[in-house]
């Protein structure tokens, strides 16, 4: 995975930066402790569990592999959908794909993850969200929404959120307050913020989820 | 960055895992010689355990990350820094976050791994070594010093060390026996050498540890 250099300023102010530095960093989450929803945990029922975990876009393969793995365990397995519990976090740069079509085409987040036209513009709609006619098979069924009603558990990492997504708005000339409304209002129905991936990766795994690295 | 014909070139080997089965418990699974330090493993007791994957020094986000999961596991549950078990396995790359700021100043570390300084020069102090006299207050939260200090683990793949490390020490004449203990009077004090560090990320996860990878 590449060093961001986001990644690098957070750190680094930590370690000493210039003021400058320090007012570049975006604000840390604007919720009370008792306003993440942990009601996820309660789900975790199945014999079998995991917790995908996507850092990056990957041409999309996050959900390809989410929905494979369950595939497998009922073929293998006999695992029926009860018995399969998971979870996807999408964290660092995937956080792009918990958002919705009008972030995509608001902006250039396909050409920044190289997630094209035909004609090699930027995608105007996030390419995992639902099954579209343009998308060959096998690949066309595999998409968030279909992984969520087969009882699949989709976590976003609200720490990416404010450092890949809020800013796009504020570029716009929005407050940051009124970009991480705005934000917040464009994550997919059904896509839960937590703290961090991290945290929701941790979390998962202290339910019984094997770790999975999807990205 | 992984192909979807790399993914379906691996499906038949991912339908063969077995059934998942219980990890061997910490007690029942004693070194055999004391080539290498294991006694970290009976450190890991807290009621939350979490080992992070580091391949890459990548601005030393690992450690970042560390402190931040018990600030959240804090916000979200109420639970406390000293309740938390922390291990960090510094591998390949990752190696060079256990070394002395002189190493990295000698070897041009900060040009090879891609880490710069705050006036977005190449790095010539480790970023989460010793911090610097000018710190601001509270950066020592973020080394590997005051990781250690907190009660957290570092682990060192001795397979990176050798062969990332200590050759760089090696001048004409010297055995690779003699280079190997300068190299290791460099090695930051409380970094624990473990065979490998694939070694020591699965120990930690036998040991009851969640993963988190910080590639």
């Amino acid at each position: 995975m590449p060093t961001h250099r986001r990644d690098f300023l957070i750190w680094s102010a930590m370690l000493g930066a210039s003021p400058t530095v320090l007012r570049a960093l975006p604000t840390r989450p604007g919720r009370r402790p008792d306003e993440w929803d942990m009601s996820w945990t309660r789900r975790l029922t199945g014999r079998y569990k995991a917790v995908l975990d996507a850092p990056t876009p990957s041409e999309g393969d996050p959900i390809l592999r989410a929905m494979v793995w369950a595939r497998q365990h009922a073929d293998v397995f006999g695992a029926t959908p009860g018995q399969l519990s998971r979870v996807l976090v999408l964290r660092h740069t995937a956080i792009d794909l918990a958002m919705n079509d009008a972030y995509w085409a608001r902006f250039p987040v396909g050409t920044a993850h190289g997630f094209l036209d035909d004609a090699g513009r930027s995608l105007p709609v996030n390419p995992i969200r639902t099954e579209r006619e343009a998308v060959p098979m096998p690949y066309r069924p595999l998409t968030l929404e279909a992984f969520q009603r087969g009882g699949g558990i989709v976590l976003a990492c609200h720490l990416a959120l404010q450092h890949y997504v809020v800013p796009r708005y504020v570029a716009e000339g929005m407050t940051e307050a009124a970009a991480l409304a705005a934000a917040e209002a464009d994550l997919l129905p059904g896509i839960i913020p937590q703290p961090s991936g991290i945290f929701a990766v941790s979390v998962a795994q202290e339910h019984g989820c094997r770790y999975v690295p999807v990205s | 960055m992984t192909s979807r014909r790399d993914f379906f070139g691996i499906l038949g080997a991912g339908a063969a895992l077995p059934a998942l089965a219980p990890f061997p418990t910490s007690a029942s699974l004693p070194p055999i010689r004391a080539d290498y330090d294991m006694s970290w493993v009976d450190q890991v007791t807290k009621p939350h355990k979490v080992v992070f994957d580091a391949p890459e020094v990548n601005d030393g986000g690992a450690v970042w990350r560390a402190v931040l999961l018990q600030e959240e596991y804090q916000q979200v549950y109420g639970t406390f820094p000293d309740q938390m078990s922390m291990v960090l396995v510094i591998r390949h790359f990752g190696i060079a976050m256990g070394m002395a700021h002189a190493f990295w100043e000698k070897e041009g570390v900060g040009e090879q791994t891609k880490t710069k300084g705050r006036g977005g020069e190449w790095a010539t102090r480790n970023p989460v070594g010793p911090p610097a006299d000018d710190a601001r207050p509270g950066a020592a939260r973020y080394t590997i010093p005051g990781f250690l200090a907190s009660g957290g683990i570092v682990l060192g793949c001795d397979l990176a060390f050798n062969n990332m490390v200590v050759g760089k020490y090696r001048t004409e004449g010297m055995s690779r026996a003699d280079a190997r203990e300068l190299a290791l009077k460099d090695l930051l004090p409380g970094v624990i050498l473990q065979p490998s560090g694939f070694f020591a990320t699965i120990r930690a996860q036998q040991a009851g540890c969640a993963v988190f990878f910080n590639g």
